[in-house]
């Protein structure tokens, strides 16, 4: 590897590496291929576009300037309008490397940089050299020093002591050099595993596999037989049967792509921790480097869906203020696609700073929260059947009676089932420091959250709620756009109320122990940081 | 249920007041506070906007005005129509009374409380410390009537709260003093 290309850290207006020109060329083979089949029927327009294309390329590369100031990241670029990109580094979130099939041929990384207030990614270096890069991110997502800070009077030299057995920071990286450490690896195999759990897919396999239970033994190699000599006429029983095989056969396809996809996107997924740092590292094809230091980090959550909770399995996710991504986005923000109930927890709890082992005890909702599923369950099975009686049966007929009782049943006993489920999933917990609660039955979701990430509380009753005297109560957090924020939902009316004013009353106290804050030395600091400040 | 910070307890001590009892004290006295009473009137215009908007698109729907007629023909003309603005009329004349009651605001000792909502009624508590930047919005309408409302944001997305209905003088002066309680202003730069 290159040592650094110290220009742009240095604050002098910097182009990208040239590859960048191979990497847009051959990310826009597509439009070349065309260009190159227009060419064999319309010369001459052929070459007029590849022209442009070319020039369009060469001036984007010719206008790109990037460098580093001590507090900002500037990017300057537009051909015909040129715009200026001041990245203020308070609101820089997480800085991801990525290496596509064009990056690694030409040997460069891309460096995708998100901020808090922002839609999209907000800055993008499309290709810069690794050791340039990576020495860009140490310094991006290093901790911001105070010199006013308590803890400088004296501690300045001594927390760099005992980095000094490592090389001098050399001076174009004023972030000191930390070691990582590789906190886990996932192997191909479990990926698989985590393919074949994951959300729709392990639901749908699931569905497929009962359709397979419920049929005749052979019925289905039968219809493959007339698949083979005749094409299927939905009208008549054998033409459904083929639809149906074929449709059977598309979600088993879908479902192989979808763990083959699984297993390249998350490819030798690596979790590392700094003092200050997560890092992710993923996938065959196209590699990200994500890290994301802990003092960004909102929220973690622990998702354990049906299927993967019976195997004892889950994913762990991080939630941060302003990623691209989102919070549903597959890969982004995983910490861990797929992990053993106990590691999920441990690292929940290790990136939250709760001390501990396992899954937290949880309270319980009240009785009504449960009555309510109860109600839901036995009011959505009244309607299924009260439609079966209208639609399919078209009158109610005491004849028809026995069939529409069988009917609300089979919906009633799996909703009753579920509405169980759902209670259970029900869960919260007040641990001082940190804000634990759970939901979900299909999909149960277990969300740390610390309180001095909080930014608003807010209790909500819908009429439903009001009532069973339920109340929700929202923790707030500063969250990309979509997604949803950490809640508790329905607790007692009375309880939601005390716990948000007890909650609120801690908002603003820094939080005792935790990754990333280096205890209590920076009180204030760690509680206001990851927020944007307009005109400060 | 059984909480382990209950009742609220303030760093400085005293006992957060939870303000979720009927009736509001007196204007200008501390705790919770209606909007101004003007708020129903500008509500009321603006209910009066729909209903002429919605009644007239379903008016024309069912009289088959300028466009097809879209209303099954099993019914009767006109009276899809007369439903529709029956209904909208009586959702404008009524929501800004019960709006009215539910509203309440307060400036607490370290945040705003605001609690609205007709069909889902909530609670926000917005701490002075995590304001990011208020605003004060004043439309037309609201102008008329010499009306304002107070707009707060916080790092969470979206609108964090919003005080509809405040005098607009008195808007600006909340305004100001919530722009410098913020103590985020000592952070470094």
């Amino acid at each position: 590897m290159n040592p650094p290309d110290p220009a742009p850290l240095r604050g002098e207006p910097t182009r990208l590496h040239p590859a960048v020109l191979g990497v847009w060329a051959l990310q826009g083979v597509f439009s070349i291929v065309v260009i190159v089949v227009l060419t064999g029927i319309v010369p001459a327009a052929g070459a007029a576009m590849l022209a442009v294309i070319v020039a369009t390329m060469v001036l984007r590369y010719l206008r790109f300037r990037w460098r580093l100031e001590p507090d900002a990241l500037i990017i300057d670029e537009g051909i015909f309008i040129r715009k200026r990109r001041v990245i203020r580094r308070e609101r820089i979130q997480t800085v991801d490397l990525e290496r596509g099939i064009s990056h690694r041929v030409l040997g460069v990384v891309e460096v995708r940089i998100e901020a808090i207030g922002a839609g999209g990614t907000e800055g993008k270096l499309a290709a810069v050299d690794p050791a340039t890069a990576e020495t860009l991110r140490r310094i991006l997502l290093g901790r911001e020093r105070r010199p006013d800070a308590p803890r400088t009077d004296e501690a300045t030299e001594d927390p760099r002591r005992a980095d000094e057995a490592e090389p001098e920071p050399s001076p174009v990286a004023p972030a000191p050099q930390v070691e990582e450490r590789v906190r886990t690896v996932v192997p191909p195999e479990r990926l698989v595993v985590a393919g074949m759990t994951g959300g729709r897919v392990g639901v749908a396999a699931a569905l497929v596999g009962f359709l397979f239970q419920t049929m005749p033994e052979d019925w289905w190699v039968e219809g493959l037989g007339f698949l083979a000599q005749t094409t299927p006429d939905p009208t008549s029983v054998v033409g459904i049967r083929i639809l149906v095989v074929l449709a059977v056969f598309a979600l088993l396809g879908g479902f192989f792509l979808s763990v083959v996809a699984t297993v390249f996107t998350h490819w030798d997924f690596t979790l590392s921790e700094t003092d200050e740092t997560l890092g992710v590292r993923r996938g065959l094809f196209t590699e990200h480097r994500d890290t994301v230091p802990y003092r960004r980090i909102q929220a973690v959550q622990v998702e354990e869906n049906l299927v993967r909770r019976l195997l004892g399995l889950g994913a762990v996710r991080v939630v941060v203020a302003g990623r691209a991504g989102g919070g549903g986005n597959e890969g982004t923000d995983l910490l861990l696609p797929i992990g053993k109930r106990n590691e999920l927890y441990q690292i929940a709890r290790d990136v939250v700073g709760l001390e501990g082992e396992g899954r937290p005890d949880l309270e319980q909702m009240p009785w009504r929260a449960r009555s309510r599923r109860y109600v839901r369950a036995l009011v959505a099975a009244g309607v299924v059947a009260a439609l079966v009686g209208f639609v399919v049966v078209g009158r109610f007929d005491a004849w028809w009676w026995p069939e529409i009782a069988v009917v609300f049943g089979s919906v009633l006993l799996p909703g009753l089932a579920l509405a169980e489920g759902a209670y259970r999933g029900l869960g919260w917990a007040d641990l001082d420091d940190h804000l634990v609660v759970s939901e979900g039955v299909l999909n149960r979701r277990t969300t740390f959250v610390r309180t001095d990430r909080l930014q608003v509380l807010e209790t909500s009753q819908n009429p439903f709620q009001r009532l069973g005297g339920l109340a929700t109560l929202h923790l707030r957090v500063a969250r990309p756009l979509m997604g949803s924020s950490p809640r508790a939902l329905d607790l007692g009316a009375d309880g939601a109320q005390r716990w948000r004013e007890a909650v609120a009353g801690r908002v603003g106290r820094p939080v005792s122990r935790a990754p990333g804050d280096e205890a209590s030395a920076t009180p204030a600091h760690g509680v206001d940081e990851g927020l944007w400040l307009p005109g400060v | 249920m059984d909480f382990s910070k209950t009742p609220a307890e303030r760093p400085d001590g005293t006992e957060a007041e939870v303000f979720e009892a009927e009736p509001a004290p007196p204007p200008g006295a501390a705790g919770p506070r209606r909007l101004d009473p003007r708020v129903r009137s500008y509500w009321w215009v603006r209910g009066a906007i729909y209903t002429v908007v919605l009644g007239a698109a379903a008016l024309m729907a069912d009289m088959g005005w300028f466009v097809p007629r879209l209303v099954p023909g099993g019914w009767p003309e006109g009276v899809f129509g007369a439903v529709v603005v029956v209904v909208v009329l009586t959702l404008s004349v009524v929501g800004p009374l019960i709006a009215y009651e539910r509203w309440r605001f307060a400036l607490r000792e370290e945040d705003l409380w605001i609690r609205r909502g007709i069909l889902i009624r909530s609670v926000s508590v917005i701490p002075y410390r995590r304001l990011q930047f208020v605003d004060t919005e004043q439309g037309p309408i609201a102008r008329i009537f010499g009306l304002a409302e107070l707009v707060v944001h916080t790092a969470a997305p979206g609108t964090s709260g919003r005080v509809p209905g405040l005098d607009a003088d008195e808007a600006e002066a909340l305004r100001e003093r919530l722009a410098h309680l913020e103590p985020s202003l000592d952070e470094p730069t």
